[in-house]
């Protein structure tokens, strides 16, 4: 299996998705909180720190976002919960 | 040396992150993505959520993957079990004292299923065996040293 290198131009498309994945970590930092106390248990769509969309089911949040015209990885996805979550992996 | 970071939501306890760029050779392109540094897992998954917003694998083929991804094999979690596509790739991290340090590797691909739905993606042992790992809380530091 070979290593496959990223072309200069998949290298400034993702630095600019790796900007954005930074900003969008820096906004749940400061927000989950909040939005967790508004949205609970369920999936919450930013997009200029502002909440887009909103679904307790992920599928139907991608339709939701969909209809809006928003694409694939053009907001920020989170699942919002106010409860202790045991995450076994 | 690969610097990483602690996330920590709601009431968890911190989780350490690393953030790696990953290709899936005839299936999407480059992508940065966040990883959970996971020593439990032995190997490297990629969920279903990152794989749409982070590769732009469409919705439909983590409901129904197509036949090019092969049959699903079966993982074991503490949870039950788990399926998942295997699927070779390249995964790279950024190394703040050389070049970037890049692996080939067969990832895991998760369908998309309830249970998952929000899930990060997981750096397994796959990967972690090549570095030495330094995670201290109250430094806040996360480090991947190759060895």
């Amino acid at each position: 299996m070979a290593v496959q290198t990223p072309t200069p131009a998949d290298t400034d498309r993702m630095e600019r998705q790796r900007a954005k994945i930074e900003a969008d970590l820096e906004f749940w930092r400061g927000h989950y909180e909040e939005l967790a106390q508004e949205y609970p248990e369920q999936f919450i769509s930013v997009h200029a720190d502002r909440v887009v969309a909103s679904d307790t089911d992920l599928p139907r949040l991608w339709k939701k976002l969909e209809a809006l015209g928003y694409g694939a990885g053009e907001t920020a996805i989170e699942f919002m919960t106010e409860q202790p979550r045991f995450v076994l992996l | 040396m690969i610097e990483g970071f602690f996330e920590r939501q709601s009431h968890d306890a911190p989780a350490p992150y690393v953030l790696g760029s990953v290709v899936l050779s005839g299936v999407s392109g480059w992508g940065p993505m966040p990883f959970l540094v996971d020593t439990g897992a032995s190997r490297t998954v990629i969920h279903p959520r990152d794989a749409r917003e982070l590769l732009g694998i469409p919705e439909e083929n983590l409901i129904s993957p197509p036949p090019s991804w092969g049959p699903p094999v079966s993982g074991l979690g503490v949870g039950g079990g788990s399926s998942y596509f295997e699927l070779p790739g390249t995964i790279g991290f950024t190394d703040n004292t050389g070049p970037p340090a890049t692996f080939p590797l067969t990832f895991g691909l998760a369908p998309l299923t309830p249970a998952n739905a929000s899930l990060p993606s997981l750096l397994g042992r796959d990967i972690l065996q090549y570095f030495e790992l330094t995670r201290n809380w109250p430094k806040r530091v996360i480090q991947l040293e190759r060895v």
